[in-house]
């Protein structure tokens, strides 16, 4: 087990220093790690490394790990091995507030962003609010929320799209793709923490999350507060999704497919799933950002385009030959 | 030292499912809570687990409120009917769980095989849930329990119809270590159907009716020919076991006017 983490942990950091390196300007990965370390290395290698590729990756790294551990905290949440973070709204909100913010009033990325997070925390707070039935939060009552405010903000949205001009239908729909390209430090900085702490505060619930999975009841007899945790999960949740959609739009599959690819390798205790999904998030996302800027350079495709049509048939790949383990 | 239910008294929606009951649990003693489908034997255990609140009486385990006990998973362990684990956890990390109140510690291993070994179940340790037949999951949730009593602590055993649709290898294992626990001054109640199995298991029998006690006392004392017929709506006769003593239960033979005034 030791090995296995050690092996994911100097992957990531290997692909870290591999996709800095690569791109119209290409930096051979030890002069990534010697510049890294602060080592004078050529000035237009350091200006590329630091203000372009060096927060991409980063920014990478934290929305695809905060995606792949809402991921399975989502999954562990509703006892299924097929739930998405985007089943308790949290995407729909924040493509409903985009779509308002761009089509209404012409927003920029920032005001895009703020949007983003603001609808995606808000329509969480509405479902969970519906979801909840004597002060208790039912988890099919939950779902059944999810799926009522998702078709609505969709609908919402559908009305927006038809009202807006070409310009707000072009810039919506690439945000909808996902882009990892305004990628800046203060950004870095922000998804960074939010993930940190939501990873830091998820992984210390692993034994209560594994006893939900057991049913409530068993749960609750084990001394768990089950409510308190459905509560805590839901606001990870919502807060690690909303921080990454905010700055990179919305970013298809990482969070359905990774804690798949977890569990078929080391299980499914929460003691294993939820480090393993934050780090193979962070992998995956980071190739498919790479794939991403260098696949049609000096074109860029849309990141969230790419993890949706890799993931897709992957996934289905997956459950083919591992559907007896399932 | 018990685990009490003093005058509780439980509604859904109009329907009172427990009135006024009184159920007291020694540690020390096995007990068997009976009664028809209905009778509301589930619910009087779940206000005794705690995870059903009455709407008045008070529940106390050793003379302090239910809900005012410190680690209470420390206290008491409750085996429910189902699980709905439907992830391919490897048995012992099922087992494991019953850890959880205690905080993990470097023997948590042992205790694992050790459950696992009570209830017979040791060449499971390897292997997943999901793969495990009716009874080996049952003997796998036993192994969690006795895991989460192995402690000091531990007091009060809690079985949801422990052997129901299971085997009489399973039911045997399982009733069998809830009394290797009672033996060791613990108290344990059982919710059980089977009224010969009850009998033959239990220290005493505590009769549910429509939501009420209606007897308690020794198995031959509550299992008579006429409550039987009371209580169940069906003639039955009560041998006695000829090395124990204790009632055996034979229902009438289902005669012809006996089925057509059930089903009409």
């Amino acid at each position: 087990m030791k090995t296995t983490w050690l092996a994911t942990v100097s992957a990531l950091l290997l692909v870290m220093a591999s996709a800095a390196g690569i791109g119209a300007v290409h930096i051979h990965p030890a002069d990534v790690l010697w510049a890294l370390l602060g080592q004078p290395v050529d000035p237009l290698h350091e200006a590329v490394l630091w203000t372009l590729r060096v927060p991409r990756v980063l920014l990478a790294a934290f929305v695809g790990g905060g995606l792949g551990l809402s991921g399975a905290l989502t999954q562990g949440l509703f006892r299924n091995p097929l739930a998405d973070p985007g089943l308790i709204g949290v995407s729909a909100g924040a493509a409903l507030s985009v779509a308002i913010a761009t089509v209404l009033f012409d927003a920029g990325p920032t005001a895009k962003a703020v949007s983003a997070f603001a609808g995606a925390v808000a329509v969480v707070g509405g479902v969970l609010k519906v979801g909840k039935m004597d002060g208790e939060m039912r988890i099919g009552v939950l779902l059944l929320a999810g799926v009522a405010v998702n078709a609505i903000a969709m609908a919402a949205v559908g009305l927006l799209l038809w009202l807006a001009d070409d310009a707000a239908l072009r810039s919506y729909t690439f945000w909808t793709m996902g882009s990892l390209s305004g990628a800046t430090w203060p950004g870095v900085g922000l998804v960074g923490g939010v993930v940190g702490l939501s990873s830091i505060a998820a992984l210390q619930m692993h034994g209560p999350l594994d006893a939900c999975l057991l049913g409530d009841d068993a749960a609750a007899h084990l001394g768990v507060r089950v409510q308190r945790v459905r509560q805590s999960v839901v606001g990870l949740v919502a807060l690690s999704v909303g921080v990454g959609v905010a700055l990179a739009g919305m970013i298809g599959f990482i969070g359905l497919v990774v804690p798949h690819l977890v569990r078929l390798g080391l299980g499914p205790s929460h003691r294993v799933v939820l480090p393993g999904s934050l780090l193979l998030g962070a992998l995956l996302l980071i190739i498919a950002d790479t794939t991403a800027r260098t696949a049609a350079a000096p074109a860029e495709l849309p990141v969230g385009l790419l993890t949706t049509l890799f993931g897709g048939p992957f996934f289905f790949a997956l459950l083919r030959r591992y559907r007896g383990a399932l | 030292m018990s685990l009490c239910l003093e005058d509780v008294t439980l509604r859904l929606g109009d329907r009172a499912v427990l009135s006024e009951v009184d159920i007291t649990l020694e540690r020390g003693e096995c007990v068997a809570l009976i009664g028809p489908n209905g009778a509301g034997k589930s619910t009087a255990l779940g206000v005794m687990a705690g995870s059903l609140h009455p709407r008045s009486g008070r529940v106390v385990l050793d003379g302090r409120p239910l809900v005012a006990t410190p680690h209470l998973a420390r206290r008491r362990a409750v085996l429910t009917q189902q699980s709905v684990l439907s992830f391919p956890m490897p048995v012992a990390d099922v087992v494991r769980l019953g850890r959880l109140p205690h905080g993990s510690s470097a023997d948590d291993a042992t205790r694992v095989r050790a459950a696992l070994r009570a209830v017979g179940a040791t060449h499971l340790h390897d292997r997943l849930w999901t793969q495990l037949s009716g009874g080996e999951r049952q003997r796998v949730r036993m192994a969690r329990i006795l895991c989460q009593l192995d402690s000091p602590d531990a007091a009060y055993l809690l079985l949801d119809e422990p052997t129901a649709s299971l085997d009489l290898a399973v039911a045997a294992t399982v009733l069998g270590q809830a009394t290797h626990f009672g033996r060791r001054g613990g108290g344990v109640l059982a919710v059980l159907h089977d009224l010969s199995l009850a009998a033959a298991w239990a220290d005493r029998l505590i009769l549910l009716h429509e939501g009420c006690v209606v007897a308690e006392g020794a198995p031959a004392e509550v299992l008579t020919p006429e409550r039987i017929s009371t209580v169940y709506g069906v003639r039955a006769r009560v041998f006695n076991h000829p090395d124990t003593g204790r009632p055996l239960i034979a229902p009438q033979p289902f005669e012809d006017d006996s089925w057509s005034r059930h089903t009409a």
